[in-house]
C-alpha cells in the first residue's frame, strides 16, 4: 500500500488539476515576541477572523482538496481558541505542520498539541543561549520556556524541528545553535534569509548578513557537506517550468481573512469573509496570472547564468521591486555565493568575495537583453542596471 | 484496547486511527500516519473500508455485510477480503482495533 512514487504522483494530480493542496494560515498578528527581524505587518483597526470563520475555512479548504495546513502567527498560542482550532482542523483531516515559538507551550496545555496530532511543529530559535535569544526576540526568559518546551514536545514524541534565521546579530552564533540542537535530538535549520516586511517596509533587511558574510557561510561544510554543495537542483532533477507553487498548489491566508499566494506575495486575491474561497482559488486574476506564466516569462533571470544555484522567490521580487518577474537582489547575492562556492570546491582555489566578477555575462547579457527596466535590486545580479 | 496483531472475529470493533491525516483525490484515497510520517495510497477495497468505517467505531462482521450487500459475493469471500484488508491496515496503523472478543 506504501509507494515512493505517492508524492509525485499527488503532485501530479495536484498540479494538473490545479488544487489547493498546501495552505499556509496566519491566525493572528499577535505575539509575545518582538523579534528584530519579524516580517508581520499588522494592520490596524482590523479584525481577526473569528472561531466561526476560521472553521468555515478550514471546512472550503478540505472541500478544495487542501491537504498540507501550516497553522502561523504572530504567535498561534496567542489566540485562547488555538487548541480548538487545530482538533477541528485535525477532524478535517489534514497533515498539519505548527509553527510557533514554543514559549506558550506548558506541562499544562502540551497534551493538547497531541490532540491537533500534527505531523511536525517548527520552532523559531534566535540564538544558542538566552542572553542572546532573548534580547534578540525582546523577551525575557523566553529561551529557557522555549527549551522546556520542546523537552515536553520530544517526551510525548511530537516532531519537532528547531527553525533559525540568521542574521549580523547572531551569525557568530549558529554552529552553537546547530550543536544545541544535536543535544535536544532536533534537527536544526539556519537560514540567512531575511525579508521585508510584507507591507514592503525594509526595516529588517538591516539584519541581512554581508555578501562576505553570506559566502563563509555557504562554505561551512557543516551547513554544505562536501558532495552536497549548494546548487538548488540535485543533478538528477529538472527545475520545474512554473515559478513556484504559489497559486498553482499553493496559497496563504492571513489573520483577517485575505487569501494570497503566498506569505511572501502578499497580493490580496479576495477575503473569505466577502466570497467563497473556491471562488477565489478559482477565479481570482492574480491566480489565473501566476498560473499562466513561467520561468520562460522571466526578465534577466531567465537567462541568468546563475540561476541553477537560485531558489527564486517571485514575491520577494515582487516586495523588493514590485515586479514578479525581475530578480530580488536577496536571491541574486545568494545564488553567487552558492555559484561561487562550488566553483572553489571544483577547483580547490578560494576566490576572495570582491574578486569575483560577473563581468563576462554580464556583457553578453546587456547584448542579449537590451534591458531596459527601472530595478534597484542589480548590485549583484546579471542585468544591467 | 489497540492491537494490530489480535485475532480478528466477527465482533472484533475497528476505527480509524486518531493519528492520521487524509485526502482523496479522484479515486486516490491517501493516508498519512503521523506516527512514522509514512504515505500510504489505498487500494479501491481498502478505501471503500476506510469510507465505511468513517468516525464512527465498526464491527468486522458489519464490513463484511456491507461488502456482501453491495457487491453480492458469498460471505465466506467477503470475509476473507475484509479480514485480509482490515490486517493490512492494522499493521501500518491506519486502522486500530478498540475492542476484540473472542468468539463463543
Amino acid at each position: 500500500m506504501s509507494s515512493p512514487s505517492i508524492i509525485q504522483t499527488l503532485d501530479k494530480i495536484t498540479v494538473e488539476k490545479q488544487t489547493l493542496f498546501n495552505v499556509l494560515m496566519e491566525l493572528t498578528y499577535r505575539c509575545n515576541h518582538d523579534c528584530v527581524m519579524c516580517y508581520n505587518a499588522p494592520e490596524k483597526g482590523r479584525q481577526e477572523l473569528s472561531l466561526t470563520e476560521v472553521k468555515s475555512c478550514l471546512d472550503q479548504l478540505q472541500e478544495l482538496g487542501c491537504f498540507t495546513l501550516i497553522f502561523s502567527g504572530g504567535e498561534i498560542l496567542m489566540r485562547k481558541d488555538f487548541f480548538e482550532i487545530g482538533r477541528y482542523a485535525h477532524t478535517l483531516g489534514f497533515a498539519i505542520t505548527l509553527f510557533t515559538n514554543g514559549s506558550l507551550i506548558t506541562e499544562k496545555n502540551v497534551h493538547r498539541i497531541l490532540e491537533i496530532s500534527p505531523l511536525d511543529v517548527g520552532i523559531t530559535l534566535l540564538g544558542s543561549t538566552a542572553e542572546l535569544h532573548d534580547r534578540l526576540a525582546k523577551s525575557p526568559g523566553s529561551f529557557s520556556r522555549i527549551i522546556h518546551a520542546i523537552e515536553l514536545l520530544k517526551e510525548l514524541q511530537v516532531r519537532v524541528y528547531l527553525k533559525g534565521p540568521q542574521m549580523k546579530s547572531n551569525l557568530f552564533d549558529y554552529e552553537s545553535l546547530l550543536a544545541l540542537g544535536k543535544r535536544l535530538n532536533v534537527p536544526c535549520e539556519v537560514s540567512p534569509l531575511i525579508t521585508t516586511k510584507t507591507d514592503g517596509d525594509k526595516f529588517p533587511l538591516q539584519y541581512r548578513i554581508s555578501q562576505e558574510d553570506l559566502l563563509n557561510f555557504y562554505r561551512d561544510k557543516k551547513i554544505y557537506p562536501e558532495g552536497n554543495e549548494p546548487s538548488l537542483l540535485p543533478p538528477d532533477m529538472e527545475r520545474d517550468s512554473q515559478l513556484c507553487e504559489a497559486g498553482i498548489t499553493g496559497a496563504a491566508i492571513n489573520p483577517y481573512g485575505d487569501v494570497m499566494p503566498c506569505i511572501q506575495m502578499p497580493i490580496v486575491a479576495g477575503n473569505i469573509r466577502q466570497q467563497a474561497l473556491a471562488d477565489i482559488w478559482r477565479n481570482a486574476p492574480i491566480f489565473n496570472k501566476l498560473r499562466g506564466i513561467s520561468d520562460e516569462d522571466l526578465h534577466e533571470c531567465r537567462i541568468c547564468p546563475y540561476k541553477d544555484y537560485c531558489s527564486r522567490c517571485p514575491g520577494m521580487a515582487y516586495l523588493e521591486n514590485g515586479d514578479l518577474l525581475g530578480p530580488a537582489k536577496l536571491f541574486c547575492q545568494h545564488a553567487q555565493a552558492k555559484y561561487q562556492v562550488t566553483q572553489e570546491r571544483k577547483t580547490g582555489k578560494t576566490v576572495m568575495a570582491n574578486e569575483f566578477s560577473l563581468s563576462p555575462e554580464k556583457t553578453y547579457l546587456r547584448q542579449e537583453m537590451n534591458l531596459s527596466h527601472s530595478c534597484s535590486s542589480c548590485e549583484h545580479c546579471a542585468c544591467s542596471h | 484496547m489497540t492491537q494490530s496483531s489480535s485475532v480478528l472475529t466477527g465482533t472484533t470493533l475497528i476505527r480509524r486511527h486518531p493519528n492520521l491525516a487524509w485526502r482523496k483525490y479522484g479515486d486516490e484515497m491517501i493516508v498519512v500516519t503521523i506516527r512514522n510520517s509514512r504515505i500510504h495510497k489505498l487500494n479501491t477495497t481498502a478505501a471503500l473500508l476506510w469510507e465505511w468505517i468513517g468516525n464512527a467505531s465498526l464491527s468486522l462482521e458489519a464490513l463484511i455485510q456491507n461488502l456482501v450487500t453491495q457487491f453480492e459475493v458469498k460471505k465466506e469471500q467477503a470475509q476473507a477480503d475484509v479480514e485480509k484488508f482490515v490486517q493490512h491496515l492494522l499493521d501500518a496503523g491506519i486502522l486500530e482495533i478498540i475492542l476484540s472478543r473472542k468468539n463463543g
